[in-house]
């Protein structure tokens, strides 16, 4: 990429860099900060804090640093302009997130073995101790799923016997198989192109499953999917950057489904497991059960006579509509924002059935069920 | 006149000498103190001070709910702290063999700070100013977090705890 | 601050540069503007760095001084003697001290962490001054300040080139602006620009794909990643380094000159880190006798000399191994090899090169010993599991442009298409490049914004 110049040189190249640089320091200068990218979905550092601590370090210069990248006009231009250019180039892989056919795919986590063998026990003690129903229902990742989507040869992380040790029978817990059932499926929209979350359609198979192994009849067909957002762009999207691709939020609702009322985290009540201010954010996923909810409780007016005790993760958030006409109550928690005792929870009310709802990614590294369990667990045995 | 110029620059090379065997010397040297006493003992020393009701025990399964910390990493840990979510009166002690669970530790530490710090900040003023005071003590193979009364003297307790004092 | 920062393109250098530029170049105070500036860009990266800089270049000045004003001869070499042993003592123990005697302490093992950045740099540059001013009394620099741009300017602090003392000192007192350096200052810097962060950081992301695939075509792939990478990354900022010394008058020479396109190890060290392996020959070969002794003394002088090349670059056994192989293979060359490969086709020598130094890398950039033996017999095929796997696949796949615009660009053949390329364009061939620049210049911001950059490899020396 050398280009000669002239003898006298290139009259244009210092006025035209010059023009760059310090245009590009006055409109740094002079725009207004962002608080938060959009592209990224992220929040963007406002300010840096300088002490003589951190001067002294190099701390306070690190901060500077950030602060100043994180401000730079354009970001989100030149943000889009590196995942075209690598894209061009032949790139199918970043940020370990797969550039797929019309997808992306994000590769699965490395599985942390002891943290899984400890989360299967916790599972298993607290299970023989609550005398409910149990089951466990661990969702494969969409590389796992939906191979065909993959560019060629991509090196995906294999976690088949991580993911089928897992699957493997407790005594007390029922183990809800939907590998296959997603497998049957997979040429069909049921995991998102920019997210890692399953669609409405793929938690339908899995709510199917899940009420299946619970001897609970239903018909996936009875629910109508109606779409509520039509420009999705999900977490893998903003790792990457991507351009071009949107996916399809759908609310899948049934007339089945009973009157009901929803008690949130902070004591608020509504009417709609669907927070509809989040489909003007960023994040549309967040839709469904919203985000950041230790706890939510919904009252049915279904007859069923059941109640549902939830653990879950983000994935259980859209598989939650499909279980309203089953269950005269669910109780939801998120261990990564749970802090209370269990004991609240499980004192408080009558619970027929308990379920673990999880995605393979969350179950295999993070350790909030385990340590929530075992919290439990332990109080139960003094 | 050659001779005092080179007198002046003798001695300035002399100070310039010192000043980066100074610094040599800070940084090569130790500071940190390393505690031959047992777990146990510490923990006693630090704790008899304290009021059991503002810090009960709390089992370490639960640990990972407060400080991003992985227990099992620590040769020993102990953590302090009621259920009441208006109290930010905590404390944290461990044992550890190697500087990069200090460092894990310290991390941790004013993490925790920083947030719980800004959760206060909104509608608890006092509990935001202790968090202001907050001690994060890292020594050689012992570290102490204190969020409460007095965390000075909190510190001058831990330091004479490891060296061994009464 | 390294030139790959947003905060040093979009705040530190137009501010710097336009003001020198406009207000200060032909004034007295251009020096001390530059030595300002140089402080704060050094300072940036903390104030403990900034005030070892500061003691090291006083230091290095009043030893300058203090030898040039001593007539007594024993008494000059004295104090030469002491001043490099200060010298080398800083860089011990920065250096090498935590990695030798870490596990005495924490503290100390703790050490290289707290190593200046640019230290064997800077260090280098201020003992070649001290030694040149011990060699001809005359030349001691004029004021702290000259001698502080000299040894720490910031376009070479960081990462060189290393300065040789008496070839540069005269520019210190005369550096003007033409509009020639400033054309060819902005060319070079850009050129840098692209080597860096379009070739070098993302070869780095191929390397480290492949770290641990024990596939031929992966280990292959591996070790011609870290080939280029090592090249474009060092090649590039060295280039940035010039082009930002042009735009301040200076003219910095070639760090290097298609090392690639040499036909022996020998010539190969002609053509890369020219700053480094002159600084070694001028101070440590030369005066070690270099090839005016003994045969058995030459050779010891030789393998002296790399096995401090290898010191240079890191205190661990496989730099060692890596210096000492270095200078075995001049030894052989020199001995009978050289003989055998001038009677070879350009093209077979040109192979024998690169697989010279491509073994030469792979110990360079592995942890230990055990591990580079196993890359480099998966080379030929020895303990590999197969030719390829999918990651090996994938990777290649994904790198053949970015593996072609390297051939092309080590071996000089842009040169000819940058020619080829201006002829065609004709009057348009100013406005052409100019944009071509300007759009590169974009692209490079755009992968500097979507990643956090890759450090420049040689910041760790």
């Amino acid at each position: 990429m050398k280009k000669k110049k002239t003898k006298q040189g290139n009259p244009y190249l210092v006025p035209a860099m010059s023009l760059l640089l310090a245009g590009m320091m006055v409109l740094a200068l002079v725009l207004p900060d962002k608080a938060f990218s959009y592209t990224e979905n992220r929040p963007l550092a406002k300010s840096a804090n300088v002490s003589w601590q951190g001067m002294v370090a190099g701390k306070s210069a690190e901060e500077m640093d950030t602060w100043f990248s994180d401000q730079i006009p354009g970001r989100n231009m030149f943000f889009h302009m590196d995942y075209l250019i690598r894209r061009a180039c032949g790139q199918e892989e970043i940020k370990d997130v797969f550039l797929g056919n019309n997808a992306l795919l994000s590769n699965p986590e490395k599985e942390n073995e002891e943290l899984i063998r400890d989360t299967l026990q916790a599972i298993e003690t607290f299970s023989e101790q609550n005398g409910m129903n149990n089951y466990l229902l661990v969702a494969p990742p969409a590389a796992m799923v939906q191979p065909q989507k993959l560019p060629e040869n991509a090196p995906v992380r294999q976690i088949s016997s991580a993911y089928d040790a897992i699957a493997k029978e407790l005594p007390s817990v029922h183990n809800v198989v939907v590998r296959d059932v997603l497998g049957e499926h997979k040429d069909e929209y049921i995991f998102y192109k920019t997210d890692h979350h399953w669609t409405t359609l793929g938690a339908g198979y899995a709510a199917w499953s899940l009420l299946e192994a619970m001897d609970i009849d239903m018909n996936l067909d009875d629910f109508k999917r109606m779409p509520v957002s039509h420009s999705f762009e999900g977490t893998l999207a903003a790792k990457t950057g991507s351009v071009f691709l949107k996916d399809q939020i759908d609310i899948a609702v049934s007339k089945d489904t009973p009157e009901y009322f929803v008690t949130w985290a902070d004591g608020s009540k509504t009417a709609s497991i669907y927070d509809r201010s989040a489909l003007d954010t960023r994040d549309k996923y967040q839709v469904f059960l919203s985000s950041n909810q230790s706890k939510v409780r919904i009252d049915t007016l279904s007859d069923s006579g059941r109640s549902l005790l939830l653990f879950k993760d983000s994935y259980a958030n859209s598989v939650v509509q499909y279980l309203l006409p089953y269950f005269s109550s669910i109780t939801i928690v998120d261990p990564r924002y749970y802090y209370d005792d269990l004991e609240l929870v499980l004192g408080s009310d009558l619970y027929t059935d308990c379920a673990f709802l999880y995605s393979y990614d969350t179950f295999a590294t993070i350790s909030s069920l385990k340590d929530v369990l075992n919290a439990w667990n332990e109080e139960q045995i003094q | 006149m050659k001779k005092s110029s080179s007198v002046w620059i003798n001695s300035f090379m002399a100070l310039t000498l010192v000043c980066l065997l100074g610094i040599f010397l800070y940084q090569a040297l130790p500071h940190t103190i390393h505690s031959r006493q047992p777990f146990e003992t510490v923990e006693q020393k630090v704790t008899q001070s304290l009021d059991i009701a503002v810090y009960p025990e709390v089992s370490t399964s639960r640990l990972r709910r407060y400080l991003d910390l992985d227990p099992s990493a620590y040769a020993n840990i102990k953590f302090f702290r009621n259920g009441d979510a208006m109290s930010a009166n905590e404390l944290c002690i461990v044992q550890f063999d190697d500087a990069q669970r200090g460092q894990a530790f310290e991390d941790a530490a004013k993490k925790r700070i920083a947030s719980q710090h800004d959760i206060y900040a909104g509608y608890a003023p006092e509990q935001s100013a202790l968090m202001e005071s907050a001690l994060v003590d890292v020594e050689d193979n012992y570290a102490l977090y204190y969020v409460g009364d007095n965390a000075s003297e909190m510190e001058k307790l831990f330091e004479t705890a490891l060296k061994g004092g009464k | 601050m390294v030139f790959t920062d947003l905060t040093f393109l979009f705040a530190f250098l137009p501010i710097v540069w336009l003001v020198y530029r406009f207000f200060i170049a032909r004034t007295p105070l251009a020096n001390l503007y530059i030595f300002i500036a140089s402080m704060i860009f050094y300072g940036w990266g903390g104030l403990r760095s900034l005030a070892i800089l500061l003691l090291v270049l006083l230091w290095n000045y009043l030893s300058a001084k203090r030898i040039a004003m001593e007539e007594d001869r024993p008494r000059r070499r004295m104090i030469l003697w002491i001043a490099l042993a200060v010298d080398l003592l800083v860089l011990f123990f920065y250096r090498y001290l935590g990695v030798w005697f870490g596990f005495a302490s924490n503290a100390l093992s703790r050490l290289p962490s707290l190593m200046p950045l640019g230290l064997s740099f800077y260090l280098f540059s201020c003992m070649s001054c001290v030694i040149d001013v011990y060699r001809d009394g005359d030349i001691a620099p004029h004021s702290f300040v000259d001698f502080g741009v000299l040894a720490a300017f910031f376009g070479h602090v960081n990462m060189g080139p290393i300065v040789h003392y008496a070839k540069f000192r005269n520019q210190i007192r005369r550096h003007p602006l033409t509009r020639r350096k400033t054309t060819q200052g902005m060319t070079l810097f850009l050129q840098g620009m692209f080597r860096k962060v379009i070739l070098a950081d993302n070869l780095a992301l191929v390397f480290a794909a492949l770290a641990g695939n024990t596939t031929w075509l992966g280990n292959l792939l591996y070790g011609f990643a870290y080939f280029f990478m090592l090249y474009f990354d060092f090649s590039g900022y060295s280039r940035m380094a010039r082009g930002i010394g042009a735009l301040f008058g200076f003219e910095i020479p070639k760090n290097f000159d298609l090392p690639y396109t040499a036909l022996s190890v020998q010539d190969f060290w002609r053509r890369w880190h020219i700053s480094l392996t002159d600084w070694f020959r001028d101070y440590v070969y030369i005066p070690l006798g270099g090839n005016r002794v003994s045969h058995t003394r030459w050779m010891l002088n030789v393998l002296c000399v790399w096995l401090l090349t290898g010191l240079w670059h890191g205190a661990t056994l496989p730099f060692l191994v890596w210096g000492l192989y270095q200078g075995a293979m001049i030894l052989l060359e020199r001995s009978f090899l050289n003989k055998i490969l001038e009677k070879l086709p350009r093209f077979v020598r040109h192979i024998y090169l690169v697989l010279a130094q491509l073994i030469g890398w792979t110990f360079f950039c592995s942890g230990d010993i055990a591990s580079a033996f196993a890359v480099v017999g998966r080379y030929f095929g020895i303990g590999a599991t197969g030719a390829a796997d999918s990651m090996a696949l994938f990777v290649f796949s994904a790198s053949i442009m970015l593996l072609i615009v390297c051939i092309v660009l080590s071996s000089g053949l842009s040169v000819l298409l940058g020619r080829m390329v201006c002829r065609l364009s004709g009057k348009a061939a100013n406005a052409i490049s100019t944009i071509g620049w300007v759009c590169m210049f974009a692209v490079c911001v755009a992968m500097l914004v979507s990643a956090s950059a890759q450090t420049f490899l040689y910041a760790a020396f």
